[in-house]
């Protein structure tokens, strides 16, 4: 099967799994987008508004909202991303049995799923620095870049989570805590100026920290992106597809014992 | 590769692990071996557990092999759950589309389609409401129906047929023949022989992971329903080794009249017989306080319950037990050259009194027919079959009962 072909398939079951997400529920696809709404307004609430967070250099609360949310966009997409992808062999094995499509796709497309949530964020982005007068520049085009990094990224991790998920299904309610752990400890809602010496380099490791990073630098200060730290996104990204991709064939064909 | 389609399966070898059982290797798979080119239709066919699914699923590589290597030619197309991928919100209508989607219709012929397989699945107007609010059997035909999408090369699919009514089981199974003929190879897997036997030409039997056999369909499924049969056979053989063990058990216990009835070909006490032996008979009856007329009844039936024979010993002979005080009746017969069919058979002794039952003793004893040469018919069959048995010339049979009487 060629790029092509692949590319297709998966492209066809992300429709697949787009339409299916919000089956059932009266507004369906539209949750996709009150859902990040509702949740930024949320933080935006908390941080914003109660603990009076500000960015550094401005003493501006509509700069820190603006801020918030560029970092909060590409999380919202890792968030969805890794939950359909961590369950996504387990809730499409029925498309590998009768459709025979080869299941590394099902992670694939499945890392995919925060696309509506982060374009929501994007435009959320737009209009607000619409209104507060600070216009975007053409580093917004960098996103052409980062965000399928982002989503290459997701795909790495995907392939180990999803594998094994199938196998231990505590996995199902350890992620979402994790994510919830990993919200707080990455400096999302908060600057990473906190952080020096040693635990600067613990938070520049952080791949989640990177890629919030950049999104900020893109659409908020309106630079190139941090290379060093592109680079080694591109790095670990490209050894966790791999990496991950080897665990994941190594234990398909076991899945079939277990579903 | 166009025009050349096949398949090749070298040795392969699958076992699982059970957890239950400490992590034991079960092998679900044993060195499979075969080669299908095109135009060959395979049924495979064997018991639950044989190993059939795992097969299927090792064809279209959704399960890997452990040892072994399996060589495909072609676009494999494979049903094995059907029905798993419906949406219970989703309409009928939606969820054919939705697969034919997956298969990468184009929006025309899709209309097309639908149209289609709306006619084939007949079910009015729940072809537009959500699946959530069908009937099983209409699941089972909207299920079916997505395989009216399929175009195929290598098709392989797992029990797709058996459900619904059996009009639109028909049906189906009419469907599936349109569609067979248009592949290059097919597997399917079914426990419908009659299906099996309709579609493919060709048929690999597994047992226990292993091919038993493999050739043309009729008669490798004329060799799997000898099989099964004499399976069956055999359990209940299994099972009736049990109760006689327990009835022994029992007969030490039970205050009875009959004493004893033994069944034996004069050198094991095995309760298996070869057919064409003679067999001895011993009964031990003790009476104490019967008062009125007694009947003593020999019986032989199959473990289907067909008697294959009935002495009134007594009321043929106008010769009632008719005792009062004590009497012991010892009686040994000899039923020379016991020419049946192979089965299980049970031999009761029945004493009665006006049809009521006072005493039964039961033997079961299994008949083997090495040859296959004997062939009985069961009482009732021909009104004469007692007279063959017994007086007939046919078959040299020689009752003979000798008795000895005491009081």
């Amino acid at each position: 099967m060629n790029i092509f072909g692949a590319t297709l398939e998966v492209y066809k079951l992300f429709l697949l799994n787009l339409r299916n997400r919000y089956l059932g529920s009266r507004i369906g696809i539209l949750w996709s987008v009150i859902q990040p709404l509702l949740m930024m307004v949320i933080y935006i609430f908390i941080f914003g508004i109660i603990l009076r967070l500000k960015v550094e250099g401005s003493d501006s609360s509509f700069d820190y909202v603006i801020w918030f949310i560029c970092g909060f966009t590409p999380w919202l997409a890792i968030n969805e991303g890794i939950m359909a992808t961590a369950n996504s062999i387990i809730s499409g094995i029925n498309l590998v049995k009768n459709f025979s499509i080869k299941s590394e796709f099902l992670p694939i497309a499945s890392s995919m799923m925060g696309l509506p949530q982060m374009f929501v964020g994007i435009v959320v982005i737009c209009i607000l620095s619409f209104i507060s007068g600070r216009y975007l520049s053409w580093h917004i085009f960098w996103l052409i870049v980062i965000i399928p990094l982002m989503f290459f990224f997701i795909m790495g991790l995907g392939f180990f989570l999803s594998a094994l998920t199938v196998f231990v299904r505590d996995m199902i309610q350890i992620i979402p805590t994790f994510l919830q752990l990993l919200f707080y400890l990455t400096p999302i809602f908060y600057g990473a100026e906190k952080f020096s010496g040693n635990m600067f380099i613990l938070v520049f490791l952080n791949p989640f920290y990177q890629i919030c990073n950049m999104f900020r630098q893109i659409l908020f200060y309106q630079v190139n992106p941090d290379f060093s730290g592109l680079a080694y996104l591109i790095v670990i990204s490209t050894v966790l597809w791999i990496s991950g991709l080897i665990f994941f064939r190594k234990l398909k064909g076991f899945f079939e014992s277990v579903l | 590769m166009e025009g050349n389609v096949s398949v090749k399966v070298n040795h392969v070898y699958k076992s699982y692990k059970n957890p239950e059982r400490g992590g034991i290797n079960i092998e679900v798979l044993h060195d499979i071996c075969f080669e299908v080119k095109e135009g060959e239709k395979v049924g495979i066919i064997g018991r639950n557990g044989a190993g059939k699914s795992t097969l299927l699923n090792i064809l279209c590589q959704y399960a890997k092999e452990d040892k072994g290597s399996i060589c495909i030619e072609g676009k494999v197309n494979s049903i094995l759950d059907i029905g798993s991928n419906l949406q219970q919100e989703l309409t009928g209508k939606e969820n054919v589309r939705q697969t034919g989607k997956l298969y990468g219709y184009d929006h025309d012929r899709l209309e097309k389609i639908l149209l289609e397989v709306e006619e084939f699945v007949d079910i009015g107007d729940y072809w537009t409401r959500p699946i959530k609010t069908y009937s099983s059997g209409m699941k089972a035909r909207i299920a079916f129906a997505q395989i009216a999408f399929i175009q195929p090369e290598i098709l392989i699919i797992d029990e797709v047929l058996g459900v619904g009514d059996y009009q639109f089981v028909e049906k189906s199974k009419n469907k599936i023949q349109e569609l067979c003929s248009k592949g290059k190879i097919l597997f399917m897997v079914s426990h419908s022989l009659d299906s099996i036997k309709r579609i493919t030409n060709r048929c690999i039997w597994i047992e226990k992971g292993k091919i038993i056999l493999d050739g043309i369909t009729e008669n490798v499924v004329k060799a799997y329903e000898e099989f099964v049969n004499d399976f069956e056979r055999k359990k209940i053989w299994e099972n009736e080794r049990n109760y006689i063990e327990k009835e022994l058990i029992n007969d030490r216990n039970k205050m009875t009249y009959i004493k004893s009835l033994c069944i034996s070909n004069g050198r094991t006490k095995e309760n298996t017989f070869i057919s064409g032996e003679d067999l001895y008979l011993e009964i031990d009856i003790k009476l104490n306080d019967l008062c009125g007329k007694h009947n003593l009844k020999l019986r032989i039936e199959d473990y289907k319950g067909n008697i294959y024979l009935e002495n009134n010993y007594l009321e043929d002979s106008g010769n009632y037990l008719e005792e009062n005080g004590k009497m012991e009746l010892k009686m040994s017969t000899v039923i020379k050259n016991m020419n049946y069919t192979e089965s299980i058979y049970t031999l009761s002794l029945i004493l009665s009194n006006n049809e009521n039952i006072v005493d039964c003793k039961e033997r079961v004893f299994r008949i083997i027919d090495y040859k296959k040469e004997y062939y009985s018919f069961p009482l009732g069959y021909t009104t004469s079959i007692w007279d063959i048995i017994f007086k007939g010339e046919h078959i040299k049979n020689e009752h003979i009962w000798s008795n000895s009487r005491s009081i």
